[in-house]
């Protein structure tokens, strides 16, 4: 649909046009290298290429510091197979076992967690006056912590050893939990039908989840069979195929691609799962760039500076909320006060999923503010939760001499 | 043995830790990729790492080395790598075999002298270089070192296949 105009011969005319293919090539591979170069910035730094991306989609976009005439029509091709990966790798993050043994023991936090930080979006996208949808997907963008950048921070910092860590990680897990409800929900409330049908499809949506999910539990080690060979390229070709297909049922049946990637994900099992991961990462790692890149290539950034206030408000509630909900879950496992500000610290970083779901809004067209605001957001994010994470201890002791001197008075 | 504890980590792996005897808490990741990462605790704060250490494959078996674990194995995988003409087998003891219950002694006195047992493991734990008297069991893994024919000729008569 992208090659709208090439998709009239037999084949793309493309290569026909004289020299349009050496250009195309060069364009994708400019793009890459402009990737490339920031993810070594990032790499050196320490931290999340994730935010360089889309500062570098920012600059390079409409209205950006430098306007490239990049091609868009094959990065945005690129970015469509990148959300499916992102999600479908995200999906495959943690193992059933996992996630039946998150639910079965973290099930206060995540509710705490959900309550807490989908809560502030969601109001504060009502209160603004938006589309009650994109006020849900707002929710969902302060909702969840990025699993990527939070991982990568507890590694940097040298604190996946530490006694809160399994606190933050089941916290993960229970949002990817969530995730499988919320995205189908977003995905009917998407197609803009009326509240009364609304409510019978988001019906048939959980239904169809709950028997995914089911199915999943039950024929998930057949169908990873099924995909199982000793040859790590027919697991690649198998995977990604299965992912493309079920992908582009998903946006013929007008639900995000996004959704059906991420179920799939959930449904495959190990020994599978392990390989899936391990040989799609680098896959990943290369259209999740593109995806990104085009994300802010979308987001004209002359939108920010009016939304920056506001991303801003939205930043300092929504890490404090993260830092209420790191205190509740680590407290949980009896972690000391320290550990409990490192937790909450771990939690405020978010990416990936925020960035997917703007994305799915963006590409609904039901707030146009939602795209700039969640970059915005992320961004900030991406500069804070380090400092946090670097001043969690400090913090911490600030708040144990505050208790001791409380007690002392008392 | 000390208690060893075990902690999920949820998409990293598993966590393993316990307290050595001078009170200081130690522990190892195990990544999901194999990879290992080796903790030492805060002695005050119980909850913080004070050290944490990226280990890659050489640096473990380095280290067990050190500490002397039982590493017999892996070292005589490598010393095969090294010497040419020199392999190495482990062969698993099936119930029945016409050898559980005899000694090694037994096995010498058959005309295998280009491949010969080296270590026995049992239970989990390896006994290097087995005496004469050493006395085979079902389910007793041996680790045999020769060359390739003399080895396949062992395997096949502790496996009670020949």
């Amino acid at each position: 649909m992208i090659l709208a105009p090439a998709a009239a011969g037999p084949l793309p005319a493309l290569a026909q046009a004289d020299g349009a293919l050496g250009r195309l090539l060069l364009e994708l591979g400019g793009a890459i290298f402009v990737l490339a170069l920031l993810a070594r910035l990032a790499h050196r730094a320490g931290f999340s290429p994730i935010p360089l991306y889309l500062l570098g989609g920012l600059a390079f976009g409409e209205g950006g510091l430098l306007p490239l005439a990049v091609g868009e029509q094959i990065i945005e091709v690129g970015a469509e197979i990148g959300v499916a990966l992102l999600l479908l790798l995200l999906g495959l993050e943690y193992t059933g076992r996992e996630l039946g043994e998150g639910l079965r023991t973290g099930w206060p936090a995540g509710l705490v967690d959900l309550a807490l930080n989908f809560t502030p979006g969601l109001l504060i996208g009502l209160a603004l006056g938006w589309d009650p949808v994109a006020a849900v997907l707002l929710g969902g963008v302060t909702y969840n912590t990025s699993s990527g950048i939070m991982a990568r921070m507890l590694a940097e910092f040298g604190r996946l050893g530490n006694r809160e860590t399994p606190s933050v990680l089941m916290i993960s897990v229970l949002e990817d939990l969530t995730n499988t409800v919320y995205l189908p929900l977003v995905g009917i409330l998407l197609l803009g039908v009326g509240w009364a049908t609304g409510l019978l499809s988001m019906a048939v949506a959980l239904v169809t989840v709950v028997l995914v999910l089911l199915a999943a539990i039950r024929y998930g080690p057949q169908l990873s069979r099924l995909i199982e060979s000793r040859s790590d390229e027919v697991v690649l070709l198998t995977t990604f195929g299965l992912l493309l297909v079920l992908a582009g049922v998903a946006e013929q049946l007008q639900i995000s691609a996004a959704i059906a990637a991420f179920l799939l994900g959930i449904a495959l099992s190990e020994p599978v799962a392990d390989r899936a991961r391990r040989i799609l990462g680098p896959l990943r790692d290369l259209f999740a760039a593109m995806f990104f890149l085009f994300f802010g290539l979308q987001t004209d950034p002359t939108q920010i500076p009016p939304v920056l206030g506001l991303a801003v408000g939205l930043v300092v509630l929504t890490t404090l909320t993260k830092l209420a909900t790191g205190w509740y879950a680590a407290g949980r496992y009896g972690v000391s006060t320290r550990g409990r500000v490192r937790a909450g610290a771990a939690l405020t970083p978010r990416g990936e999923f925020s960035i997917v779901i703007a994305g799915l809004g963006a590409a609904a067209g039901v707030e146009p503010l939602l795209g700039p605001l969640s970059a915005a957001y992320v961004l900030l994010l991406a500069v804070l939760a380090p400092v946090l994470m670097r001043s969690a201890n400090a913090i911490g002791n600030l708040i144990e001499g505050w208790r001791e001197r409380r007690a002392r008075v008392a | 043995m000390r208690e060893i504890e075990e902690t999920p980590l949820p998409g990293v792996g598993v966590r393993h830790d316990y307290t050595v005897s001078d009170g200081t808490r130690v522990g190892v990741i195990t990544h999901r990729t194999g990879r290992k990462e080796l903790l030492i605790y805060d002695r005050r704060d119980p909850d913080t790492c004070a050290q944490s250490l990226r280990l890659d494959e050489d640096d473990e078996h380095t280290l067990a080395g050190m500490l002397g674990a039982e590493t017999v194995s892996t070292r005589l995988a490598t010393l095969a790598q090294e010497v040419e003409g020199l392999a190495i087998d482990w062969v698993r003891v099936p119930p029945g075999s016409p050898y559980e219950g005899a000694t090694l002694r037994h096995l010498a006195v058959e005309p295998y002298h280009s491949a010969m047992v080296v270590a026995v493991q049992r239970d989990e734990r390896m006994h290097p270089a087995p005496g004469a008297d050493f006395a085979l069991r079902a389910d007793d893994v041996a680790v045999l070192v020769g060359t390739l024919a003399g080895i396949e000729q062992l395997a096949s008569t502790l496996r009670g296949d020949a």
